[in-house]
């Protein structure tokens, strides 16, 4: 039972096994912050691995993973890790109950905390189960196992009779859910008053009462063991995907991360910033925990420059890894894609002669040099280029740095901006435009459009892989920078594609309706404009801030955006907020670039996104917006 | 009540039965009538869901003075009205002694949110002998799909179909596939969910299934052929078996998501299914109010599946 792989879901880890995640585990500086002694926030986009990261604490991920790094890390560790799961389909589930129980406010709120009870419960039994497992041998496997098992059965009140073993204590607990189901529908359509609802005694059992009982008791059970059972005294609560929980427990969550039990510890992970603003009750809320004192931010983004460079390294591991796995030693991808260099470009779009010639010259920004054509071509059909050069003491027909300064402070900034504005705009006023521009290519351009994702940069591989000719041999033939550009124009089309259909990118608005793709669209366009179309500058903006002026629901979309990873926090400041995303600056994701024909760089110089809305949406729209 | 069984019904047979509740709709399309106008429909008890909007329309005047005519009491409800729906289904119901009862659903016009509230009624009920339904569809003349397609506005579980699980295990996704382009994409990388098909096979219509086939391109190929299945409308029972065998063996491995974007008859065989089979959520996919009406005219072929409860 398989499928072709698309591109978001060639390494969901989510149901991946241990074994599997742990085989193609890499090790990052963000793993080594994860297992310390402390709360932490992990957080990034959708595909940032922050999941594979939670299931490599847990005690299966850890005994699967092999190698020197592993047994250092495995000694250093000082907790154990309970992975809590989480995932759309349940999410959506609760959401259901709530609006069926729209009329009872507090059952609603007891309905939904014992869900949540049983699916932590539920992963104590797996993380005791592992441990037990891991750390036991024939003789004693089965007393370990029963001995844990009668602590918990007593505790959680679990039905007695019930065998003294994990898998019964499982049953017994998915029973459970049964029995909140058949409780919830028999309540909605009972008539009953909300406050006249009779629950069971479990109903009303608090999460991390019935864990720290459960460890305590893990602790007492095996402090006597001559293993490594007997060690533990410290466990982390590890809930997946925050954003998506329920917001009680998302504000429980964050609270506790003040630390409430010494001996529990929490990892959470997020999208890019948790907004304590309840879209239901309309409230800010506030905590008490404080970045830094009660928790520690990690973030698995590409922020900052140095994140950008840790990315390049790990993105290098992981294909290289991924390209031995599937081929041997055959494939370098070095080989197949080449450099990223603009020259690459420019010498095949420019029309001079001796091209060969030109491209042996050392100085690229003397008389006769690439970049000398280029520029002296770009002033001819781009009179705001032609300004720009005068402005700099440049002449246009004859563009030569004035001093040596000059090549750094001008020409090795804008050569990019410039090659980009000069191939488009060749293009534009050719009669019959070619389907892709040749601007997209390169090994270090693959790294960069994946933007710090790793299941993205598998899929991007994966395509393109897949899309090679190959030799007499039967192997692959390097591949040109028209055809890269060809296939990542694809992809990046079938990004916006996935936009466009994610059932939760359309939002109404009174009777109206605004979608997360028109948005994303006049963002890319505006920037498109900003850098091909208006007067030419070294800085043309690329990023943006959300101001207060918008909407709620549309700030839900944006929301949404930052969850997808389809925009990117930039110079993040604050991980949990009571404004949201207000006054957050924010670009696209790099791998929207090819799509809107824009470079992958940022200028610092935020615009507002109200403004992108006032000039590149309709009037309609626009009152929707600022509604 | 519990699903006792599900079987194809010869529609001439339609009128040799007494109906205790004939429940039908008005819309803007001329087939609203078409099972009513065709078989010889007797019952003393016969009512008409009508659209609150599209009064002016003109199939749907025509409609409305048709089932008028013949004796239906028509109640307006808006396209998403589930509990009004629910209350009627239930005062109406309530009226008749506890003996077997025979109703007829013509929902070939009606929205996926009316004709699952019916069922959703039945699902819960406890105290009934038993009851056949007779759910009727009255298949459409092929009319291309729309060249521009609006976007899903309800993406999500259908009230009363919708269980509760834990996310210990993953998704299953069972998307019955139409011929509006791009309903089904989306939903795959959503749920993180495993994916499995159904369509109509060319024994409905080879211009309908090729529209499929052609506006569903994409999620054909990236899903492996053993995951693809297809059915005929009009051998709904065997559609039926083959769905609920799927879930069956799904079940334990996956939870199960039931997506049907296409015709109506395989959106009932989805709510069956999840009555007959604990756990299964139905989602509902749709456009909400953007779709455009168009009118769609009967092509003489009609469907029956008896459901019979108990």
């Amino acid at each position: 039972m398989s499928t072709n792989n698309t591109l978001f879901d060639t390494f969901n880890a989510k149901y991946l096994t241990f074994g599997e995640i742990a085989e193609t585990f890499i090790f990052t500086h963000q793993f080594e912050e994860l297992i310390k002694n402390n709360h932490s926030l992990l957080m990034g986009p959708r595909g940032s691995g922050k999941t594979t990261m939670l299931k490599m604490l847990t005690p299966m991920g850890l005994h699967y993973w092999q190698g020197e790094k592993a047994i250092e890390i495995k000694k250093r560790i000082p907790f154990v890790a309970i992975y809590v799961p989480t995932d759309i389909q349940w999410k959506r589930q609760v959401e259901q109950i709530r609006a069926d129980l729209e009329k009872f406010p507090k059952y609603s709120e007891v309905a939904s905390r014992v869900l949540v009870t049983v699916n932590i419960l539920l992963s104590v039994v797996a993380t005791f189960r592992s441990l037990v497992e891991i750390n036991s041998n024939k003789h004693n496997l089965l007393s370990n196992e029963a001995n844990i098992a009668r602590k918990l059965i007593a505790l959680w009140k679990i039905n007695e009779p019930t065998p003294p073993n994990f898998l019964s204590i499982e049953l017994s607990l998915l029973e459970r859910v049964t029995a909140i189901k058949n409780h919830i529908r028999k309540t909605t359509y009972s008539g009953k008053l909300d406050g006249d609802i009779l629950c069971p005694e479990y109903f009303f059992d608090d999460y991390l009462d019935q864990v720290v009982s459960a460890c305590k008791a893990f602790e007492f059970e095996f402090k006597k063991e001559q293993t490594e059972l007997s060690n533990i005294s410290r466990w982390a609560l590890c809930f997946d995907e925050l954003e998506i929980a329920p917001k009680w427990l998302q504000l429980e969550l964050i609270n506790h991360l003040r630390g409430k039990d010494d001996n529990i510890l929490f990892k959470l992970t997020t999208s890019p910033i948790v907004s304590m603003y309840d879209e239901i009750s309309k409230e800010y809320y506030t905590i008490e925990a404080q970045e830094n004192n009660d928790f520690k931010v990690i973030r698995i983004w590409l922020y900052n420059q140095l994140e950008k460079q840790r990315w390049k390294k790990f993105g290098k591991e992981l294909t290289n890894q991924r390209l031995q796995r599937k081929f041997g030693n055959k494939i370098d991808l070095e080989n197949l894609l080449g450099t990223d260099e603009i020259d690459r470009a420019v010498i095949q779009e420019l029309s001079i002669p001796g091209k060969k010639k030109i491209l042996k010259q050392t100085s690229k920004y003397t008389r006769g040099s690439l970049f000398w054509f280029l520029f002296k071509e770009l002033s001819t059909i781009n009179k705001s280029f032609k300004k720009f050069l005068q402005g700099k003491n440049i002449d246009p027909d004859d563009p030569v740095p004035i001093s040596e300064p000059q090549k750094d402070s001008v020409y090795r900034k804008v050569k990019q901006l410039a090659s980009y504005r000069y191939i488009l705009t060749k293009e534009k006023s050719h009669l019959r435009s070619r389907k892709v521009v040749p601007l997209f290519y390169g090994v270090p351009y693959l790294y960069e459009i994946s933007d710090g994702n790793p299941r993205l940069l598998i899929g991007l591989l994966d395509e393109l892989i897949s899309n090679g000719s190959l030799d007499e041999s039967g192997n692959l033939n390097s591949f040109t920078i028209n055809l890269q550009s060809r296939l990542i124009v694809n992809i990046s089309n079938k990004f916006i594609e996935q936009i466009d259909n994610h059932p939760e990118a359309n939002k109404s608005i009174g009777n109206k309706h605004i979608h997360l793709g028109e948005i994303v669209r006049a963002i890319g366009n505006f920037f498109y404009k900003e850098m091909i179309i208006d007067d030419f500058k070294m800085d043309p903006r690329n990023t943006f801030t959300v101001d207060s002026a918008i909407n709620q629901k549309f700030m839900d979309l944006i929301q949404l955006a930052l969850h997808l990873g389809i925009i990117i926090y930039v110079n993040p400041k604050e991980a949990i907020s009571q404004k949201g995303l207000i006054n957050k600056e924010f670009r696209l994701n790099y791998l929207l670039c090819p799509y809107f024909k824009i470079l992958a760089r940022e200028y610092d110089r935020p615009v507002k996104l109200s403004s992108i809305f006032s000039t590149s949406m309709q009037t309609e729209q626009q009152k929707l917006i600022f509604e | 009540m519990k699903i006792k069984s599900v079987n194809q019904f010869e529609s001439s047979r339609l009128s040799l039965i007494d109906y205790d509740l004939i429940i039908v709709s008005s819309g803007y399309e001329s087939r609203c009538t078409y099972i009513s106008q065709t078989f010889k429909l007797k019952s003393n008890s016969k009512i008409c869901f009508a659209f609150k909007n599209y009064e002016n329309n003109l199939a749907r005047k025509k409609n409305d003075r048709f089932f008028r005519t013949e004796g239906y009491r028509v109640f307006p409800f808006n396209s998403d009205d589930d509990s009004a729906i629910f209350d009627l289904i239930k005062r109406l119901v309530d009226k008749f002694e506890n003996r077997e009862l025979n109703i007829l659903v013509d929902y070939s016009c009606m929205t996926r949110v009316w004709y699952s509230s019916i069922l959703l009624f039945f699902k819960l009920l406890d105290s009934r002998e038993s009851v056949n339904i007779f759910f009727c569809y009255s298949l459409a003349e092929f009319t291309p799909a729309p060249k521009s397609v609006s976007k899903n506005i309800h993406v999500g579980p259908i009230r009363g179909f919708s269980g509760i699980s834990t996310p210990t295990i993953p998704t299953a996704l069972v998307i019955g596939l139409g011929y509006i382009p791009q309903r089904a994409y989306g939903l795959v990388e959503y749920l993180d969910a495993v994916p499995f098909l159904f369509y109509t096979n060319s024994s409905d219509g080879n211009l309908y299934s090729k529209e499929v086939e052609a506006n569903n391109h994409d999620l054909l190929t990236q899903v492996s052929d053993e995951n693809i299945f297809t059915y005929s409308i009009t051998d709904q029972q065997n559609a039926f078996y083959n769905l609920t065998d799927l879930c069956n063996d799904l079940r334990g491995r996956y939870r199960v998501i039931l997506a049907p974007c296409g015709p109506k008859p395989f959106t009932l065989l989805c709510l069956l299914a999840s009555v007959l089979i604990d756990d299964l959520d139905v989602w509902r996919i749709s456009a909400g109010k953007k779709e455009k009406p168009t009118d769609r005219q009967a092509d003489g072929r009609t469907t029956v599946l008896k459901v019979s409860f108990v």
